[in-house]
């Protein structure tokens, strides 16, 4: 099979399905975009696992260019220490390694996966977690080594997550099980404590069999029981009792003390021989409650976007030590040691630079994505990325000491739960706890020269009014509407986060890339006309820029000019500058194309992509972008049915502001030329001054200050799983157009839930009356508690699918 | 009336069995991932048959 290279822009990657550009390789007959991705296209080939491309072609990602560089950033694997803590699991014959795969998301990465031991025969097992992006391979250690699988699967594009916190990660999931075998427990206990009670509640009608049975059924009820109190209900009683050590209210308290109180007063009962107890509804609440926290635990599990400090700090570092260079794992690195640090690594900890220059992008940390040029013995922070040539640092402190954890614990890491909904409720574990135990004792002192009646009323109001139902609203309304939301493209952090979302009102849109698409745009030339040789340098050029626009700019030259194939374009050479433009070289031609004061040297600014041929300017491009589709309706409905205010703030000129006037609220509400810091800025000041909660729409890195400092960022990304910090919310881009439904849905939930507060207040109160009245019976709560439970689960679940259809429907319009 | 007290007794060792095997099912890991297993199971046995024909260079015949 020959080899050519090929030019030809019509044709996609067979990998990767990107378009193929002037350095396409073609090979039989089939196009790829670089060597990487016929590297593993002849991988698998070879071993004949080419059904991957037919499993769901359309899904299928890109495959990050591969050199032996990237490679060789594993090297560190070698190092057994550092392999075995990484090992789940480890005998002679068998290894278990479990890692995290943060781009596995379809079908074929599944079926691709789990062919591993196709593709080296060291491999025994390999096993995927799609929901929990995580691989479990079980291999040989003789055969094949740690760092042999992981660049296996980086080759594939697939590159493990191997951080601090990836690997914590991993040991949390026997906290689900046991919640599980929790929730069986109780169910179990409350199937039979009710079938065992029933005839007690018609006892009349048994005769004289009632007392050995009455017997047998009170023993087996506590029999039944025990594994409740003492297993099942552990969960509220340890949240309760921290609450109150830390002298915090929380709606643990009043849950706990309703269980307790259900539980003696059965228990007394039985043992007493008054009566049979209330066995059945106390196992009945604790089965309820439960299902309350698997649900609020699987939308926590939902989707973890919230990286901590960990997920920074790199595994491993290269020490230098004595002119060799050695690697280590970070976390063994103390202060005092040299460290040589590549372009891309991250600082691991504070610093000193040894260098004599250097540039760090701090992008992370303050959301400012220019380099900063930093001199010999200035301070480094961790968590700062290396740029251009590598560095030398000498470590000032230790990790768990550096500046990046105190950074993480600040505040502005650290959004405060400001949400009014979530005050309320801990507002209302306060009053209602106080006003439980307060009515209890009233109750009971009415009654008073009676004690067994005072004490039977005074339990009764404790049970009833346990706040069950209550604390069921929440996590289930909110659940559901982030399944829902999910389901349809936005993605939320946590449940706090949607009642961020419902209380917003003022949404600043950032308009690089979020409000825009190229796609719908138009682009014009103006000047002179190119001869055909620059004509053919400038398409070259343009391809090989990494640009966006250039991108734009190629594919408009060649259907202009009507070029149809690439052949014979090349550049002798090729240099590209981030932010200004590129140069390219071919011949007796020299192209610059950029910005203006890049092309000219003239220190003026204009807006327009200007092009010069020998340093001779020819003219410039403009690229007009438009709005994506349904992004003006939506702005229509947020500001008139909403009442949401709407700014635009933009990096970019004003030249397309004509399409957003007429949207947005005039010209005050759209802000231009703005930097990073102004937009975080804007935001603060708004914050500050008009009290607003303020959503802002972005689209990641380069907004992250102002993303962080808005009460809900958004970030819009064409692919969930890229990483976006300091982000509330993950939103793809297409669902950008419904936000307006999103908004709504949100405070459609607020109202459901205020909705089951009321209708639980009401099963309450009925409750409460029986118990003040003192004819609480067994009968009475056995059949109240699960009713107003299940009335409760049932309206919020169906209230908030049946609001979440209007976004389907506006999805489909 | 006295059967009841077998009645009772199978009715409670029937379910404290479904309750073990539930158990069991969560310990063994059945209930951690609830998604992959719907997608594996469509597609394993192809790639086995295409490998095994591949592999021998022999048309079937």
């Amino acid at each position: 099979m020959k080899t050519t290279v090929q030019q030809s822009i019509l044709h996609t990657c067979s990998h990767c399905g990107d378009m193929c550009n002037d350095n396409a390789i073609y090979d039989g007959n089939v196009f790829f975009c670089c060597e990487g991705c016929k590297t593993v296209y002849q991988l698998l080939q070879n071993n004949h696992l080419c059904g991957y491309y037919a499993v769901d072609g359309s899904e299928i990602h890109s495959l990050k260019k591969l050199s032996t560089k990237s490679i060789s950033r594993f090297a560190y694997l070698d190092d057994s220490s550092i392999a075995e803590s990484i090992l789940a699991f480890k005998n002679d014959k068998k290894a278990q390694l479990v890692l995290q795969l943060p781009s596995v998301h379809c079908t074929s990465c599944v079926w691709l996966l789990e062919k591993l031991p196709h593709l080296n025969p060291g491999i025994i097992r390999s096993e995927l977690q799609l929901s929990g992006k995580q691989i479990s391979i079980l291999f040989n250690p003789e055969q094949v080594t740690v760092r042999e699988i992981v660049e296996l699967l980086t080759l594939l594009g697939y590159e493990p997550d191997i951080s601090l916190a990836a690997m914590h990660k991993q040991k949390k999931d026997t906290s689900n099980r046991s919640m599980y075998i929790r929730l069986a427990i109780a169910g179990f206990a409350f199937g039979n404590t009710m079938m065992v009670s029933l005839p007690g509640y018609f006892d009349e009608g048994i005769g004289d069999l009632q007392s050995t049975f009455t017997m047998m059924f009170a023993a087996l009820n506590i029999l039944f029981s025990l594994p409740v109190i003492l297993y099942s209900s552990q969960p509220f009683f340890k949240n309760a009792w921290s609450g109150l050590r830390n002298r915090t209210m929380n709606v643990d308290i009043p849950i706990s003390m309703g269980i307790l109180a259900i539980y003696s007063r059965s228990i007394y009962e039985i043992l007493m021989g008054i009566g049979p107890g209330f066995m059945d509804s106390f196992s009945g609440l604790v089965f309820f409650l439960l299902i309350g926290r698997v649900f609020q635990k699987k939308s926590f599990d939902a989707l973890e976007f919230d990286r901590d400090f960990n997920s920074y700090v790199p595994l491993q570092c290269t020490k230098i030590d004595h002119d060799t260079e050695r690697s280590i794992a970070a976390s063994s690195i103390i202060p005092g040691d040299i460290l040589l640090v590549k372009n891309q690594e991250i600082i691991p900890s504070d610093a000193i630079l040894l260098s004599a220059n250097g540039h760090i992008d701090y992008s992370f940390i303050t959301g400012e994505s220019t380099p900063v040029e930093i001199l010999k013995d200035t301070l480094i922070y961790a968590g700062a990325r290396v740029l251009g040539p590598s560095i030398l640092i000498e470590i000032k402190k230790e990790i768990s000491r550096s500046g990046l954890l105190r950074m993480w614990n600040n505040t502005l890491f650290r959004k405060p739960v400001s949400s009014t909904l979530l005050t309320v409720s801990t507002l209302f574990g306060t009053y209602f706890t106080f006003g439980t135990i307060a009515l209890a004792i009233i109750a009971g002192l009415f009654y008073l020269p009676h004690y067994s009646m005072a004490l039977s009323v005074f339990s009764a109001v404790l049970i009833i009014a346990c706040p069950c139902a209550l604390t069921l609203a929440v996590p289930f309304t909110l659940g559901n509407i982030m399944r829902i939301s999910a389901k349809h493209g936005l993605y939320f952090k946590n449940t706090e986060t949607v009642l961020e979302l419902a209380s917003v009102d003022t949404i600043v849109f950032d308009k690089t890339g979020t409000l825009t698409s190229s796609l719908e745009g138009t682009v014009e030339y103006i000047g002179e006309d190119f001869s055909e040789t620059q004509l053919r340098l400038i398409i070259s050029g343009c391809l090989s820029s990494t640009h966006p626009k250039s991108r734009i700019l190629a594919s408009w030259l060649c259907m202009s000019h009507n070029i149809q194939s690439l052949k014979g374009l090349h550049c002798d050479s090729f240099q590209e500058f981030t932010g200004k433009g590129w140069i390219a070289a071919a011949g007796k031609n020299t192209i610059r194309l950029g910005n203006y004061e890049f092309v000219s040297h003239r220190k003026e600014h204009k807006d327009q992509i200007w092009v010069s041929v020998n340093a001779k300017i020819l003219g410039y491009f403009i690229i007009n972008e438009g709005p994506r589709q349904g992004i003006l309706p939506m702005i229509d409905s947020l500001t008139k049915a909403l009442h949401v205010d709407v700014f635009l703030i933009s990096g970019d000129s004003n030249r397309n502001a004509g399409y957003y006037t007429s949207a947005f609220k005039g010209e005050h509400s759209l802000l231009f030329h703005q930097s990073p810091e102004d937009k975080a800025r804007f935001i603060l000041s708004k914050q500050n001054q008009d009290h607003a909660k303020i959503a802002m729409i972005g689209d990641g890195i380069n907004d992250s200050g102002a993303l962080m400092q808005s009460n809900i960022g958004i970030a819009v990304a064409e692919h969930i799983s890229a990483f976006h910090p300091g982000c509330d919310a993950i939103m793809s881009a297409n669902s950008l157009s419904y936000l307006d439904a999103f908004v709504q849905f949100t405070r459609k939930g607020i109202t459901i839930i205020k909705a089951a507060f009321w209708i639980s207040v009401m099963y309450n109160i009925i409750g409460l009356t029986l118990a003040v009245m003192g004819i609480l019976t067994p009968v009475y709560t056995a059949i109240l508690m699960p009713i107003s439970s299940l009335t409760v689960i049932g309206f919020t679940l169906g209230m908030s699918s049946y609001a979440g259809r209007k976004i389907a429907l506006k999805e489909n319009q | 009336m006295e059967v009841l007290y077998l009645t009772i007794g199978i009715s409670v060792i029937i379910a404290g069995g479904f309750l073990i095997a539930f158990s069991w099912a969560v310990y063994n890991g059945q209930y951690d991932d609830r998604v992959t297993p719907s997608i594996r199971i469509l597609f394993e046995d192809q790639a086995e048959i295409k490998k095994g024909s591949d592999d021998n260079q022999t048309p079937l015949s």
